[in-house]
C-alpha cells in the first residue's frame, strides 16, 4: 500500500503507479496540467516512466482566469 | 508596430482574462477588444470538481498567453510559477508579479528584482509587475525584462494614472517597452497612458467588471488606438500663459 499525497489530498494506492496513470485514475485532461512531484516541475515527457512513492507529494496545476 | 522580444503587436491593448461572470463573456470581450496578448494565472486543481478547459478556447482564439506568477510571494515562488507555466504552456513568456501584501497588492521590488535576474539568465522572456518606479524600471531593463510593466493605481481600483509623474519619467528613461498594468479604470485613462508615449496598456477589472463587457472592450480597443495616434500625431505643448488662437488686432476700435 502506498500512500501519496495529491493536492495536499491523501490517497492509498493498492500498485505502483506511474505518474501518467494516476491522473489518467484522476480523470485528469493531461493536456492542460503541469505536474510537480516533491516540489519540482516534471516535465510531461517523463511522467510515464516515473512511478509513485510511499510518501510523495504530487501537485497538480491548471491555467485559471486571472489578470 | 509594438515589437516585444521579436514579437509584433498590431494591437496595444493586453488584456487579463481574470474576473468575467462567464468564460464565454471573457471569450467575446477579448475577441472585441482584439488584444493578442492575454494573461493567465495557475492554481492547484480541485480533484473533485476538476478543472475547466480554459486553454483550448484560448488557444482557439489566436492570442498569445502570458502566464502570470500570481500568489507568489517571493523570489523563489515566481521563478518556481514561471517554471510551471513553461512546462504547461510551453511558452518562455512570464508576467513577473510578487505582491505578499493582500490589502494594496503593491509588488515587492526587491523580490521581483531578484526573480528577474534568474528568469532572464533561464532563457525567460520577463515581463515585471512592479510600481511606477523609474530606478527600479531601469534596474530591470538591465538584468535584461523583455519589458516593464508600471502599474497605474493599485490593482483592480479602477483609479487611473495616480502614478502619472513617474510613469513619465519611465517612459523617457525605458528602452525596452513600458506597458501600463493595473488601475487603469476607464478608456479615457488608457487613452491618456498611450498619449503619454506608452507602448500598451493591460486591462482587466475595467472590461470584466463593466456591466457591458463586450461594449467595455471595443471602447478601450477604441481608446487605446486613438491614444497612440494622438501620441504619433504630437501633443502640443502645454503653458501656463494663453497663447492667442486668432488675431489681436483690436480691428473692434479701430
Amino acid at each position: 500500500m502506498i500512500l501519496i499525497h495529491l493536492n495536499n489530498v491523501p490517497q492509498t494506492l493498492q500498485q505502483p503507479l506511474s505518474l501518467q496513470a494516476l491522473l489518467e485514475a484522476q480523470n485528469i485532461c493531461q493536456h492542460s496540467v503541469a505536474l510537480v512531484l516533491n516540489e519540482a516541475v516534471v516535465p510531461k515527457h517523463r511522467w510515464s516512466s516515473i512511478l509513485c512513492h510511499h510518501e510523495d507529494r504530487i501537485d497538480v496545476f491548471a491555467v485559471v482566469a486571472g489578470g | 508596430m509594438l515589437t516585444i522580444a521579436g514579437v509584433e503587436f498590431e494591437s496595444r491593448l493586453f488584456t487579463g482574462t481574470g474576473k468575467f461572470r462567464s468564460s464565454q463573456l471573457m471569450l467575446e470581450s477579448i475577441k472585441a477588444s482584439k488584444s493578442q496578448l492575454v494573461t493567465v494565472a495557475m492554481k492547484r486543481i480541485d480533484l473533485k470538481t476538476g478543472a475547466d478547459d480554459l486553454l483550448t478556447p484560448l488557444r482557439k482564439a489566436g492570442v498569445r498567453l502570458l502566464p502570470n506568477t500570481s500568489g507568489a510571494r517571493n523570489a523563489k515562488e515566481a521563478i518556481f510559477a514561471a517554471e510551471l507555466a513553461r512546462e504547461m504552456l510551453g511558452t518562455q513568456w512570464v508576467k513577473l508579479e510578487i505582491h505578499p501584501d493582500p490589502k494594496y497588492l503593491m509588488p515587492d521590488a526587491v523580490e521581483t528584482l531578484a526573480a528577474a535576474k534568474t528568469l532572464c539568465e533561464r532563457g525567460f522572456i520577463v515581463m515585471p509587475y512592479v510600481h511606477a518606479d523609474p530606478v527600479l524600471c531601469r534596474r530591470l531593463e538591465e538584468v535584461g525584462c523583455a519589458a516593464v510593466m508600471p502599474l497605474a493605481s493599485p490593482i483592480g481600483t479602477n483609479q487611473g494614472l495616480v502614478t502619472e509623474s513617474f510613469i513619465k519619467m519611465i517612459i523617457e528613461q525605458a528602452k525596452v517597452p513600458v506597458v501600463i498594468d493595473a488601475g487603469i479604470g476607464a478608456p479615457s485613462h488608457a487613452a491618456h497612458a498611450m498619449e503619454l508615449g506608452a507602448d500598451a496598456v493591460l486591462v482587466n477589472t475595467a472590461i470584466a467588471s463593466s456591466a457591458s463587457p463586450i461594449e467595455m472592450a471595443q471602447c478601450f480597443k477604441d481608446a487605446v488606438d486613438c491614444g497612440r495616434r494622438a501620441f504619433e500625431a504630437g501633443l502640443g505643448r502645454v503653458q501656463t500663459q494663453a497663447v492667442h488662437t486668432s488675431p489681436l488686432t483690436g480691428f473692434l476700435q479701430q
